[in-house]
């Protein structure tokens, strides 16, 4: 039983403003090329479509628009080519973990930097004291986005500086137009949700007590002929009252789970000054008992013309989160955990209706699990507040300054209560503990920027500015137990326990410049310097970046044939420098060496070493290639792009090991390792049929990504993830997380023991595991092939659609397989293999070895027996809509649309034994890429069929 | 115009201030102190050695595993058939590798080292008494944990083997890249003594705060058993006279024998005024009931020893328990009743961890060394001095003072019989028979790979962990192990 208590898993929630869009004021140079909208990057600089230089991918409004997930992330996954998507908790409002174009840094979040408006809400890592997984990016309501831009290489990075090397997710809100008649829009969505994909099968009474039943008739106890003798006797020793038969994680569910989400608002103009105003309210009531999540929002936008050169713009959002949820990975009291920490011989209830907590199995004593759901909990309350403020002003022809001034503040208050009669609080006489985190962050932007057409031929457009931003994060938290009531509130307290304060603070300065010179619309040349200084570095802090693009508009060349509506070739080459710890909290003090003299050895202060330090931590540098090709041919009605790439991070970041005798700490950040991504992507979109009354389109991407480390500044190292049981390392020469473990020889069909090739040349077994060599296997958790496909039909006002998604070439695996198919060294429930696919003399052929009751032989211990292959298809979302569209203009309405939606729907596996969601992690080590494929129980994926109806009028 | 003019001059204004100072990229952690700073004050510098025993009071360190080991790696305890919990499952079955185990004292036993380290190579503060008594104190914990590292990593010294494959002494400050080669046994062995007595003359205090505390009372029992341990000539008669000089000194400073009358109570009263900080006890290991001050429910002794621990399953074996004749007061602290019936015949357990104290459950102070030890050691010591008859007599005395049964000769087996017979359930019977060569053998309730284990057996020298090899190059494993 973990005594859980204050969970220092912690990210945080970083704003850096940097412009916000300003109101598109010229018309776009007419091309033939397909209508993207624009999008508006840093300082006014927007990335124009006509002059495509970089590698990116928008993601337009309707794949966000009714929607009921939690938060924006999950909407990407599939969508993008090169993106991949995972989730840390199918709780609604855990974090997410999203790499695109592989891993590029060691440790920290690998996930991408979202911009809202022009604002940076950081990348989706964990901000919570208390609760398992919180991701700041659950505050955004879906309803609310114009448009999504992913931006994967470095032209288009480089402007975000220091956190975009991991690429970024440009998201724009709606706003109101100028010169509109105020438009109202109402929308509802209610859905059903259950879990995606489980097909564990675990043990009814009477299968798990065969089991032990057969062990004993294994390991000689009885004969097979007195099996039910075997039987009676594990019965007895195990406490069966003789008729139990409960399916415990049924108990700890609610019979459904309902999402529901209601959607408002209003945007219009007059001459000068435009608005949006939106409200929404989304309610999930998840599976868990007890469990909920609530978030309202509100969100507004105004853009006011001073003049015709001056324009301020205005964006202020408020989301308030409630949240109830649950401890997850290897916690006992994680519910997802009692689909097998009980057996299903013992009740939930005794006679008297009371919970039974007594005889529950060996070591589960007071820890029934529904009890715990009804009586204990951990919620959170979350409170945000966005708000940017932006003003342009046309100084002279062609000279712009621009000012943004962008801030975030975030309120947590969580609370945590163990029951003084149950679980954990028995230990304690109850407990309750208390989190305020507040996390405020601000910053500054000025540019002064040249932006001229000279003679209709020559683009030119020139920048330079300067930032400065500030993150201050501050926790206090209490505790107390020893509760003379079980009630939850510290007035109860009786004992009073240590308090905590913390107060975190890091800096950024940084300069940037940036020219785009484009020529008569085809050919384009773009580069940018930067300088940045961290206050997180040692006596290194400023580096300084470039980058530097290319691209050709062949299309409009006069010898390309009509045929191609668009040839685009670019190419671009960046250095950017990266801090991948910077979106976590309690990292910003590396540099020094530190000792904290606030440690306690019982009841007296201790002072102990709590940061290594290392004055030499620098910039990590990503430098990457990018050389791409956009096409569309027939009339555009195909077109697509194919991008080869390689993203280089030179002196990458990482926490560097110490060895046991050189005491605690266990590690120390330091600049140690080079990382390489070489990949392709290809998109392709095809307007198969676009008459006026059928439409067929069908989108689809794909995405090759290859991730090493190619060199370790000690390349002996061989470091092993600090996860239990995740059998993965960083090495030189190999694949970054490589699987790194035993492998497995399969059962002797004569004896039943479980058997492990001694090395990697397979000619040797042995039964037991101590004895054999840790190999590695050339896979990694990370897909090597990604792919994804849309299909829609429009018939008229209806439309008809789904969308697959492919992960392929990679492993996962379930970090407590050797709780769930033991082999007989766990008594707890078992899957139902280990009784009808275990060896027997009956069955010399099973997968499993003999099962015996307190198995001595390691062949349940963590090797490639575990290992599962995750490639799988899925059918992501599938979707009928009708749009009643004018017909009920009379009345005032606009549009009516309505539509069934279903997520998550199917999933193919081509592995027969995977039995868990291959798109499931860990939070075993925060959001960190250690998490990825690593299946401990974190709440699940949810599947989920909705209906929706929106309302414009 | 005359707008555009001042937005204008404004703009331009905020532009150069904006152009920020580096000083602000300077920022520093309010409540964490540099290195350097760590010792300014004598209040720090007790801070500081306190973070030793912080750091050896985590449970795989002497918290809970030092003690485990010691007798779960002998014919002390086994681990009940009754399937159950998989903690210690590698010890218990004696099947482990370097990169299999359950043994992580590695780490916090030299994290507390280097922490007394930093006490002992202060030159910041000028010498008073009250210094030096900490600087005593801190060689005292620092030869604590050679001692045991030693006593776990590397072979026997009397053994004649390996000789080469001791510890690595890790004797300066603070250095997270230090990649320290093994020193020999020799070496470590000199290091300890010095420790030991250096530490016993600089401490002028004599009586600690508490016994979660070091004195030199306890650098003086240590002494009898490492100069018991170390064998060379001259080392017998030392250990003979450190342990009379720990016999001498009871009834002083808070140290005293426990009496027959007070020996169960002494360990599984439920009042802690009755079971911790006592005058038998030479050294243990303080928790209290804040959280994260124990070991907790996952990890406390009690967990597994007592019959009511969550995690109950280290039995002793019934032939062992009816060696206790019915006037050994030690018989009573055994419990027969609810032992698991998978085991054939039954367990029996102990009583000396009880879960539940006036401090809450799983909070009970782990004794470490104990006065009585000092009679055993001189026992030993004065057998192998060859002076058999008197090593008899005390032999009896001591056995008689608990009730026990006598002996008729002064044997080895007999002493460590008496020794086991004291001591059981407290981590000392692996290093008795490793400081005699000796193996042991399970004759019943054998559930492990080999029930027979020789003297010679590499299960008695512990493997460098993969963790250590992978990091530190300078590291050899040892032989037996690679």
């Amino acid at each position: 039983m973990n005594v859980k208590l204050r969970v220092l898993s912690v990210g945080v929630l970083f704003f850096t403003g940097q412009a916000l869009m300003a109101q598109k004021k010229k018309s776009d140079t007419t091309t033939k090329t397909k209508d993207i909208e624009e999008v508006v990057l840093v300082g006014g600089i927007k990335l124009d479509p006509a002059v495509k230089l970089g590698s990116y991918t928008v993601v337009s409004k309707a794949n966000f628009e009714s929607t009921p997930v939690a938060s924006v992330d999950e909407v990407l996954n599939g969508r993008v080519a090169g993106l991949n998507f995972s989730t840390n908790g199918g709780d609604p409002g855990s974090t997410n973990l999203i790499t695109i174009r592989g891993v590029g840094s060691l440790i920290g979040t690998p996930n991408p930097l979202y911009v809202i408006d022009g604002v940076i809400v950081g990348k989706g890592s964990d901000n919570a004291q208390v609760m398992e997984s919180w991701n700041p990016l659950a505050s955004i309501d879906p309803n609310s986005i114009e448009k999504v831009a992913v931006l994967k290489d470095a032209s288009a990075t480089a402007l975000y500086g220091a956190r975009g090397a991991n690429g970024v997710v440009v998201i724009t809100t709606k706003r109101g137009k100028y010169n509109q008649k105020t438009r109202f829009n109402l929308s509802s969505d209610m859905s059903v949700q259950d879990i995606a994909y489980d097909k564990q099968k675990y043990m009814n009474a009477s299968e798990y007590l065969q089991w032990g039943g057969q062990m004993y008739v294994n390991n000689g106890t009885y004969t097979q002929d007195q099996l039910q003798d075997a039987i009676d006797y594990f019965a007895q020793n195990q406490g069966y009252d003789g008729h139990t038969d409960e399916n415990w994680q049924k108990a700890v569910q609610r019979k459904t789970s309902i999402v529901n989400t209601y959607n408002f608002s209003a945007a219009g103009g007059g001459e000068n000054t435009s608005f949006r105003l939106g409200a929404s309210y989304y309610q999930n009531e998840p599976l868990i008992l007890n469990s909920k999540f609530d978030r309202v929002s509100i969100t507004s936008a105004v853009d006011h013309k001073i003049s015709d050169k001056f324009t301020l713009a205005f964006n202020g959002n408020f989301t308030n989160v409630e949240r109830k949820t649950y401890d997850d990975g290897g916690a006992y009291r994680n519910p997802w955990l009692t689909n097998w920490y009980i057996a299903p011989i013992y009740p939930v209830y005794n006679q008297d209706g009371s919970y039974n907590q007594t005889n529950l199995g060996d070591g589960n004593d007071s820890f029934n699990p529904v009890a715990i759901q009804n009586m204990d909990f951990m919620q959170g309350s979350i409170k945000t507040f966005v708000s940017s403020v932006n003003a342009e002003l046309q100084l002279l022809k062609g000279v712009y300054v621009n000012s943004m001034f962008g801030t975030q503040y975030q309120a947590v208050d969580e609370k945590k209560y163990w029951d003084p009669r149950i679980g954990d609080g028995l230990t304690y006489g109850g407990y309750i503990l208390q989190s305020r985190s507040t996390s405020f962050d601000w910053n500054w932007v000025n540019s002064v920027s040249y932006r001229r057409i000279l003679n209709d031929i020559h683009d030119i457009q020139f920048y330079v500015g300067n930032e400065y931003q500030e993150h201050k994060y501050y926790t206090l938290g209490a505790q107390v137990d020893q509760l003379s009531q079980p009630l939850p509130y510290f007035a109860f307290g009786t004992e009073f326990l240590r308090p905590w304060e913390d107060r975190l603070k890091w800096t950024q300065i940084s300069y940037f410049s940036r020219f785009n010179y484009t020529y008569d619309n085809k050919y384009s040349l773009s580069g940018q310097i930067r300088r940045d200084g961290n206050s997180t570095l040692g006596n290194k802090k400023f580096g300084d970046f470039w980058s530097i693009a290319g691209s050709w508009n062949i299309a409009r060349e006069s010898f390309t044939p009509e045929f191609f509506n668009q040839l685009t070739l670019r190419a671009n080459y960046g250095e950017l420098g990266n801090i991948p710890y910077a979106d976590q909290w309690y990292t910003q003090y590396n540099t020094y060496a530190l000792v904290s003299p606030t440690s306690l050895y019982a009841a007296d202060s201790a002072t102990s070493i709590s940061e290594p330090g290392n004055q030499d931590l620098k910039w990590e540098v990503s430098k990457q290639y990018n050389l791409g090709l956009d096409f569309a041919f027939f009339n555009n009605n195909l077109s697509g792009s194919v991008d080869v790439y390689q993203r280089k991070t030179a002196d990458a970041i990482y926490a560097f090991g110490i060895p046991p005798t050189a005491g605690n700490p266990t590690s120390y950040l330091a600049n140690v390792a080079d990382i390489l991504n070489r990949g392709l992507e290809a998109t392709i979109s095809a307007k198969v049929i676009d008459k006026e009354n059928f439409k067929w389109f069908l989108d689809g991407n794909f995405a090759y990504n290859k991730n090493t480390v190619p060199s370790v500044s000690n390349p002996d190292l061989i470091d092993r993830s600090a996860v239990s049981n995740s059998m993965r390392a960083i090495s030189e020469g190999h694949l970054l997380g490589e699987y790194y473990t035993y492998d497995w020889a399969g059962v002797d069909p004569v004896t039943g023991a479980g058997m492990f090739w001694t090395d990697e040349t397979h000619t040797e077994t042995t039964t037991n595991r101590t004895e054999a060599k840790l190999i590695w296997q050339g896979i990694t958790p990370f897909p090597k092939y990604m792919a994804g496909l849309k299909t829609e039909f429009r018939f008229k006002n209806l439309s008809v659609s789904a969308f697959f998604t492919g992960q392929f070439e990679f492993a996962v695996h379930n970090r407590w397989q050797n709780y769930t198919l033991g082999d007989g060294s766990a008594i707890n429930n078992q899957i139902t293999d280990a009784l009808y696919d275990s060896w027997t003399p009956d069955n010399p052929n099973a997968s499993n070895p003999i099962q015996l009751p307190n198995n001595p032989s390691s062949a349940a211990g963590p090797s490639t027996r575990w290992m599962r292959d995750g490639d799988h298809i899925r059918l992501k979302e599938a979707k009928i809509s009708y749009s009643f569209g004018s017909i009920l203009k009379d009345a005032g309405v606009n549009n009516l649309t309505i539509y069934l939606r279903g997520v998550n729907l199917w999933l193919y596996t081509f592995d027969k034994d995977l039995t868990f969601d291959p798109e499931s992690n860990s939070n075993g080590a925060g959001a960190t890429w250690q998490g990825k494929g690593l299946y401990d129980y974190t709440s699940p994926l949810m599947r989920s069929v909705s209906f929706g109806v929106s309302l414009d009028f | 115009m005359k707008l555009n003019k001042i937005f204008i001059a404004a703009i331009l204004g905020l532009l150069t201030i904006s152009s920020c100072s580096e000083e602000r990229l300077i920022e520093k952690p309010v409540d964490q102190f540099t290195l350097d700073e760590a010792i300014r004050t004598e209040t720090d510098m007790r801070s500081v050695l306190n973070g030793t025993y912080d750091q050896y009071s985590s449970a795989a360190g002497f918290g809970t595993d030092v003690l485990v080991f010691g007798d779960l790696i002998s014919d002390n305890v086994f681990i009940t058939a009754k399937p159950s919990d998989v903690a210690y499952r590698n010890t218990g079955f004696l099947n482990w590798s370097q990169d299999i185990s359950d043994f992580g004292m590695l780490r916090p036993i030299y994290s507390g080292i280097i922490l007394s380290n930093i006490v002992i190579n202060d030159t910041n503060l000028p010498e008073s008494t009250t210094v030096n008594n900490y600087k005593g104190e801190a060689r005292i914990a620092r030869a604590v944990g050679y001692f045991y590292l030693l006593n776990f990593y590397s072979p026997n010294p009397t053994s004649g083997v390996n000789q080469e494959y001791g510890v690595p002494l890790n004797l300066d400050n603070y250095n997270a890249s230090a990649k320290l080669p093994r020193a020999t046994v020799a070496e470590v062995y000199d290091q300890i003594i010095s420790d030991l007595t250096t530490g016993i003359s600089l401490m002028t205090n004599e009586q600690p705060q508490n016994k979660g505390y070091l004195s030199p009372t306890a650098a003086r029992l240590l002494l009898s058993r490492v100069y018991l341990t170390r064998g060379k000539a001259g080392d017998y008669e030392k250990a003979v006279q450190y342990a009379d000089a720990v016999i001498n000194s009871a009834g002083t400073n808070g140290f005293d024998f426990v009496s027959k009358d007070d020996y169960v109570n002494y360990f599984s009263s439920t009042d802690i005024l009755v079971s911790e900080d006592r005058p038998e006890t030479v050294w243990e290991i303080n928790m209290n009931g804040t959280p994260g001050e124990n070991t907790s429910v996952n990890n406390h002794l009690a967990a597994f020893y007592s019959n009511t621990g969550a995690k109950r399953r280290f039995l002793f074996t019934q032939g062992f328990y009816s060696s206790f004749p019915a006037t050994d007061i030690r018989r009573s602290l055994f419990n027969t009743g609810g032992t698991p019936s998978e085991d054939e015949p039954r367990g029996v357990w102990t009583k000396k961890y009880s879960r539940t104290t006036s401090e809450g459950n799983y909070t009970l102070n782990t004794k470490v060394l104990r006065m009585s030890e000092a009679y055993l050691n001189k026992i030993e010591a004065m057998f192998k001095l060859g002076k058999t008859s008197e090593a008899l007599t005390q032999l009896n005395e001591f056995a008689a003072s608990r009730g026990g049964s006598t002996y008729s000769s002064a044997t080895l087996e007999n002493i460590l019989t008496e020794r086991r017979k004291e001591f059981f359930a407290e981590g000392q019977r692996f290093f008795d028979l490793k400081r005699n060569n000796l193996g042991f053998h399970k004759d019943t309730n054998c559930y492990s790979i080999i029930c027979d284990v020789p003297g010679d057996s590499k299960l008695f020298v512990i493997p460098m962990p993969q963790s250590e090899m992978n990091l530190n190059p300078n590291m050899a494993q040892y032989p037996d192990w690679k």
